[in-house]
């Protein structure tokens, strides 16, 4: 029954939607705004849901003092108070604000801009001219790399704009495809979900 | 050769924090030429008539801001210009429209235009792809009715005569990308191509291989490409802002990583042990 049950409702969400949505004597009576309703309600519901399970296992860390049961503490303090915060004061308090401007931003800014010291080293060590495909990889980066930045255009004019044809024309038709072929594969694997017949979502082998 | 290979990658890190620095400090000032993109995505902006609303849809992050922020707003500066209205929403990215009204509301104050009257930030609401299919069946049922701060949108003079998201309403969408949700799927397939709202759409550098068919197949009307587009547009509307300020870095890591790649091929082919 563990599995059957969520696989039965999971068909009849699936039907719904489809008989609410593609059905036009159906899709008059609002059944499908009602449905999104719904969703917007049960999917407000994942974050209690989030917030319960991190206090579950940081909870535990801390009542445990298991290895790092500091930063577990940290979390919950964070998690906890910048909640009640900006419920006190709505996301653009004063304190929230500042918190957030001066904290948050900077904070995530960081990491991502470490992306820009580990691409650096990385495409000194990856870039190599091993074989005829890892040329052809190498030097269209180097291309639309220099392409993208005004320097391109600086050093030899026009290098912009062949960057903006390998964008435009290879790496359009490339994309094309792939995005083709997944849409394909997303419908199918929906398809699938909707007949019973992929069931990995349930937990355990398909 | 093999110290080439054998460098330290903390050497390579700090010339490159230098090499930003030094740039950050003494701009180079390089000539930017217009993209056909970025032209195409200021053309269809001014040719929208005068006071028409646009949905702002502040798909991004924290991570994404330094290319997106400059994006929007460049475009405020042109939609204020022409009194467009905005409403600036997300359904994925809970950041997304709090970042952009700081942005929004900087320009709004320079230029004296007010929230909630010339534009509204609708905030970050739950329900992903339902939220957005939401927006053009009942818009209030999807904002429930409340701003990001939790004003009512019914006492708002910019909400007047808004009921959804349709085109007898809304004259553009302006979309970001910079993962999922975002511009493929969720401004293109839930509100612009259901409603029949011409789309435009803000996307960060690593994110243009993606979006470039859409726009080649003209389900985009424009796309903004980067920062470099960003630059572009700052430049069209008059507005130097932080995207051109990035592009001399951004000139002197791409010359700085091209050389690095040559060097450490120069090195390989020259102690790479010949088969026997």
């Amino acid at each position: 029954m563990r599995k059957e049950v969520p696989m039965v409702l999971t068909v009849l969400a699936g039907l719904f939607v489809i008989v609410a949505k593609y059905l036009h004597a159906v899709d008059q009576l609002g059944w499908f705004t009602v449905g999104n309703r719904w969703f917007q309600i049960v999917y407000a519901m994942f974050f209690l849901l989030g917030v319960v399970s991190l206090t579950i296992v940081h909870g535990k860390n801390v009542q445990r003092r298991r290895s790092k049961w500091v930063y577990s503490l940290i979390l919950l303090i964070c998690m906890y108070g910048y909640g009640i915060l900006t419920l006190e004061q709505t996301v653009d308090g004063p304190e929230a604000n500042w918190i957030y401007n001066n904290i948050i931003v900077p904070s995530d800014s960081t990491v991502f801009a470490l992306l820009a010291f580990f691409i650096t080293s990385a495409a000194y060590r990856a870039f190599r001219i091993r074989t005829r495909e890892a040329t052809v990889l190498m030097i269209t980066s180097v291309i639309l790399m220099m392409g993208t930045a005004p320097i391109g255009d600086t050093i030899i004019p026009g290098w912009g704009t062949l960057a903006h044809w390998l964008m435009d024309v290879p790496n359009s038709s490339a994309m094309r495809g792939i995005q083709i072929g997944a849409y394909l594969g997303g419908f199918a694997v929906a398809l699938r979900i909707l007949f019973g017949l992929e069931r990995a979502h349930l937990g355990g082998a398909s | 050769m093999q110290w080439a290979l054998d460098i330290d990658r903390r050497w390579i890190w700090a010339i490159i924090f230098i090499i930003i620095g030094i740039v950050i400090i003494h701009p180079l000032g390089l000539p930017i030429t217009i993209s056909p993109d970025t032209q195409q995505f200021y053309d269809t902006v001014q040719a929208l008539p005068d006071g028409s609303r646009v949905l702002v849809g502040a798909s991004f992050d924290v991570g994404a801001q330094g290319e997106i922020l400059p994006m929007i707003r460049a475009f405020a500066y042109q939609a204020f210009a022409k009194n467009l209205k905005l409403y600036i929403f997300d359904a994925g990215w809970t950041n997304g429209p709090k970042l952009a009204t700081q942005v929004v509301d900087q320009v709004a104050k320079e230029m004296g235009k007010q929230y909630g009257v010339d534009y509204v930030n609708l905030g970050y609401k739950p329900g992903s792809s339902t939220t957005y299919t939401l927006m053009t069946q009942d818009l209030m049922a999807a904002t429930k009715g409340v701003d990001q701060n939790g004003k009512s949108l019914s006492d708002m003079p910019i909400m007047q005569g808004v009921q959804k998201v349709d085109k007898d309403t809304f004259a553009l969408v302006f979309g970001m990308d910079i993962g999922t949700p975002g511009a493929t799927d969720a401004w293109l397939p839930l509100i612009s191509q259901p409603t029949g709202i011409p789309l435009v759409v803000g996307t960060i550098t690593m994110s243009v291989p993606t979006n470039k068919p859409f726009l080649a197949a003209g389900q985009y009307k424009a796309m903004l490409d980067g920062s470099r587009g960003a630059a572009e547009y700052e430049a069209l509307v008059g507005h130097p802002g932080p995207a051109i300020a990035q592009q001399d870095g951004a000139s002197l890591a791409a010359m700085y990583v091209t050389l690095l790649i040559i060097l450490a091929n120069i090195a390989w082919v020259t102690t790479r042990k010949k088969p026997a």
